[in-house]
């Protein structure tokens, strides 16, 4: 080694130095810009990130245009149209199950409208948050009636089939333990992306497929042209709240998002819609005046928006039932007598007063 | 000085710089003016500086994942999963770590037989590449530009997607057959091992070693008696006669490896942990000691004459505290005590190390009284699920490879062996005409020439690339995941899935990568420097 070598050497440990106390610099900002709230963050961006699934039927399907529609697109929007009073600014971005804990983790998205399970686990150890209920399902499984299946088979039916599902949800688990506790043996296949399992089951190659019962009624709208697909059991065998979900500890952001969702199940409950809700006599109703922000006593600058946050969501994107039913009664899921219909009628769709 | 001739000067000023150079190193003063101070403390400050930016870097992740409440753990290994997974030795993990292993265990298997198969397919396609027979040329020259310029990706979806377009499996399937393909995967025959499988293996291997020792021992006569000792001849003979007294039941004597591991077995249970346990120790000390002896003498004769380089000094420290590592790893109970251990009464002597029970193992596998046919052909079913009107392969009966594997291993396999064959083939073709000129000149046939000239020197040549494609294939099965097929990176992300622990399961990951890669890329230098040009 000679004193050329040497001294290339040394400046370069400098300058190893020097760059490790450059970022050691950095990681203060870092820090300091971690402090931002998220509501701050998305207003200084200008648009709301949003992440969907873009391919779960009725919940978030990507368009011919690239355009999402859907209801977990809609509450996109909702949120969007809290936050900016222009319910366009959104950008969606398209994850796997597998990926959205992380995108969400790491400030990809702000928040995850993603027919997302709320479990305990996911809630704790992932470092998330979950928003209300926006959809009550729960997980079922779908075979052919050619195959002597039909809506009143029940898990034990599937012992000795080959099941597929899709990667990162808690179908895998659920359908696992649910055969486990019925003494079905599977062969559990899992494949990335939910329209895969579908492929698979259409091929032959999966004797059964499994999701959320939502999702198989969207597939079957979809691709069942004989009528052939049944899904069974009745009572599904797992409960899957949907809603959003956001990062833990950032209780004004997640305020928000809850009260976007909650501003359209009161506005359900008084039968505001997005075509009244200009015509609406508040002073009747002034809980629902707070809400739009019409009467005294308003709570939304309290949460850091503008006072007509929620008149905005009302008038742009309608209230629940009007999201529910444009969305989910084209492919056969309709509230009445089900969970989603509202508590009145003897669901689980249920709202903390506005007050 | 001033007045002293100049004759004198110089001889002072010579006398001075011999004793410079002789006390060099002992020159307390000007130390970190000494090059060989220099160069460690470089060194030294180096690997510091390497060791604190990878520390610094990790830190960072652990305490960012700790302010996204996910701190660092380890505990979900033991955790069970829940989730089933379609392939492997254990449908329904019990823990992480088995879920893992499962996921490393299909991984392997698309790899071992994936490289088998690949060289083999690789090595005929290159040769095809240099046939004088224009068709086959042209075939080959052909499937090579197809593959070659399509993502393998594509590739894996493709033949997924080939399989799925199969008719499903339907109930005027059912019944016995030889092979059949469905959208369900692909049924052939397979030889399904008997319990005298182990022996006929084994003898099997023996024959190859005898037919070899005995094509070594008629080239030796051949190269000494100057005369055509027909050594392949000869060797195949008896390869083929062991193997047809071995099929025959000869495969029995290899019930010796039987009875050996009995007595060795008895001799461990007999003989407390610590005595074994101190041996083996003892060999790898002595081994090591060995070795950096040998380092230093070879050193020694070597053209620096008596200097050892910076790798030598690496090399014998590295290899000294591996030593002694192992040497300490001797004494931990591998066995079933190590809650014994961890409580910390007679480490030693409970410490059961289960060498015993190895051999136990082995002796039940080599036992001499087994007899039949250590094969059978067993042909695949189709059958029908418990009473309903669905169809499927039977587990029992034949081979089943299901459309993930099937689409994950031809993929790495084509994809591999393409690019093997562009390997043959310049391996070939870099050996000089002259080469062929002289071995025919001096009267060699042409097979000849292949075997003695061409090929030994075409093999120098191929093993270094041949070496990085085998890496290629194993990292490319990673690509599995699409085709669902469960190897160690799908498994990794339903368990990070199930458990948020994202981390630890890239920990394991890179681990388990970097010591497939390593490990095959060892064995191929192995060889490299087996077979590498002795310069003189």
């Amino acid at each position: 080694m000679n004193k050329k070598t040497i001294i290339s050497l040394i400046v370069l440990a400098l300058v190893a130095v020097a760059c490790a106390t450059d970022t050691a610099a950095e990681e203060v900002v870092v820090e300091e810009a971690a402090a931002q709230t998220t509501l701050e963050m998305v207003q200084e961006r200008g648009f709301l990130k949003c992440g969907v699934s873009g391919s779960a039927t009725a919940f978030s399907e990507t368009q011919a245009d690239g355009s999402i529609t859907g209801m977990d697109a809609d509450y996109c929007y909702a949120v969007a149209a809290a936050v900016f009073g222009d319910y366009s600014k959104v950008e969606f971005k398209s994850l796997t199950s597998a990926e959205r804990f992380t995108s969400l983790a790491a400030g990809d998205v702000d928040v995850l409208i993603r027919n997302t399970t709320w479990t305990q686990s996911r809630d704790t150890e992932l470092g998330n948050d979950f928003g209300p209920t926006t959809y009550f399902d729960g997980q079922q499984l779908m075979g052919r009636n050619s195959d002597g299946l039909s809506a009143s088979s029940s898990l034990k039916d599937i012992d000795g089939l080959r099941v597929c599902t899709n990667a990162g949800t808690t179908t895998e688990k659920n359908i696992t333990e649910g055969a486990g506790l019925v003494g079905a043996t599977i062969e559990l296949v899992t494949v990335e992306k939910f329209g895969e399992a579908v492929d698979k089951f259409i091929a032959g190659e999966c004797d059964i497929v499994t999701t959320d019962g939502s999702g198989l009624v969207g597939r079957r709208a979809v691709n069942d042209a004989l009528n052939d697909w049944a899904i069974f059991p009745a009572t599904p065998i797992s409960k899957e709240p949907l809603g959003p979900t956001y990062r833990s500890n950032d209780s004004q952001w997640a305020d928000i998002i809850n009260w976007t969702v909650y501003a359209t199940v009161i506005a359900d409950e008084y039968g505001v819609t997005k075509a009244t809700v200009d015509s609406f006599d508040y002073e009747a109703a002034p809980e629902m005046g707070r809400l739009m922000g019409k009467n005294d006593g308003e709570l939304q600058t309290a949460m850091g928006l503008s006072a007509d946050a929620y008149y905005n969501v009302i008038s742009q994107v309608g209230n629940y039932d009007e999201i529910y039913s444009r969305n989910l009664n084209p492919v056969g899921l309709y509230r009445e007598g089900s969970a989603n219909a509202g508590w009145q009628d003897g669901g689980l769709i249920y709202s903390p007063p506005a007050r | 000085m001033k007045d002293a001739p100049l004759s004198d000067k110089i001889h002072h000023h010579v006398k001075v710089q011999k004793m410079l150079t002789k006390f060099r190193g002992l020159n307390i003063k000007k130390f970190w003016r000494d090059v060989r101070f220099l160069k460690w403390s470089g060194q030294l400050i180096f690997l510091i500086l390497l060791v604190s930016g990878f520390f610094y870097i990790f830190n960072t992740g652990v305490r960012n994942l700790e302010k996204t409440n996910l701190p660092f753990s380890w505990g979900w290994l033991g955790d069970t999963p829940g989730v089933s997974i379609s392939e492997g030795f254990a449908p329904l993990p019990n823990s992480g770590r088995q879920m893992l292993q499962v996921g490393m265990y299909n991984m392997l298997r698309i790899t071992l037989s994936g490289v088998v198969a690949a060289t083999f397919i690789g090595t005929i396609l290159g040769v095809a590449r240099l046939s004088k027979n224009w068709i086959v040329e042209k075939a080959s020259t052909g499937l090579l530009e197809i593959v070659r310029n399509i993502p393998l990706l594509v590739q894996m979806l493709f033949f997924q997607y080939f399989i799925l377009t199969y008719p499903p499996l339907r109930e005027a399937d059912r019944g016995d057959i030889i092979a059949h393909v469905s959208a369900k995967g692909i049924a052939y025959p397979w030889p399904q091992p008997q319990e005298a499988s182990w022996l006929f293996a084994s003898f099997v291997i023996l024959s190859f070693l005898v037919s070899r020792w005995i094509f070594k021992w008629r080239i030796k006569i051949l190269e000494r008696e100057g005369k055509d000792t027909h050594p392949f001849i000869w060797s195949l003979t008896v390869l083929g006669a062991l193997l047809l007294v071995g099929w025959s039941g000869g495969y029995k004597a290899m019930g010796v490896i039987g009875i050996v591991s009995t007595l060795l077995s008895q001799l461990f249970e007999a003989v407390p942990a610590i005595a074994y346990q101190t041996l083996f120790a003892a060999c790898f000390l002595l081994y090591g000691y060995r070795y950096i002896r040998k380092q230093i003498s070879k050193s020694n004769t070597g053209e620096l004459g008596g200097i050892l380089s910076d790798e030598d000094y690496f090399r014998m420290a590295g290899s000294g505290v591996l030593v002694i590592v192992i040497a300490v790893l001797m004494f931990l109970p591998f066995g079933s005590r190590v809650g014994e251990f961890l409580e910390g009464d007679e480490i030693f002597y409970k410490a059961d190390w289960g060498v015993s029970q190895y051999f136990t193992g082995i002796a039940s596998k080599f036992d001499m009284s087994f007899s039949g046919a250590p094969y059978e052909v067993s042909y695949p079913k189709i059958v029908q699920v418990r009473d309903t009107k669905f169809t499927r392969y039977s587990k029992d009966h034949g081979k089943v490879t299901t459309v993930g594997y099937f689409a994950t291993w031809l993929g790495v396999v084509l994809y591999t062996s393409i690019f093997i064959s562009e390997v043959v083939r310049s391996g070939i073709m870099a050996v000089s005409k002259g080469q062929s000129e002289a071995g025919l000149s001096l009267g060699l046939r042409p097979r000849s020439l292949l075997r003695l000239v061409i090929l030994p020197q075409a093999f120098r040549v191929m093993l270094p690339p041949m070496g990085n494609q085998y890496l290629n294939l194993a990292k490319n099965t990673s690509l599995g995941i699409a085709v669902a097929y469960p190897e160690i990176v799908a498994v990794g992300q339903t368990l990070y899935n199930q458990e948020g622990q994202t981390m630890p399961v890239f920990v394991i990951w890179m681990g388990f990568y970097s010591f497939i890669s390593l490990t095959i890329s060892g064995i191929i230098n192995f060889y490299n420097r087996k077979f590498a040009l002795v310069e003189r």
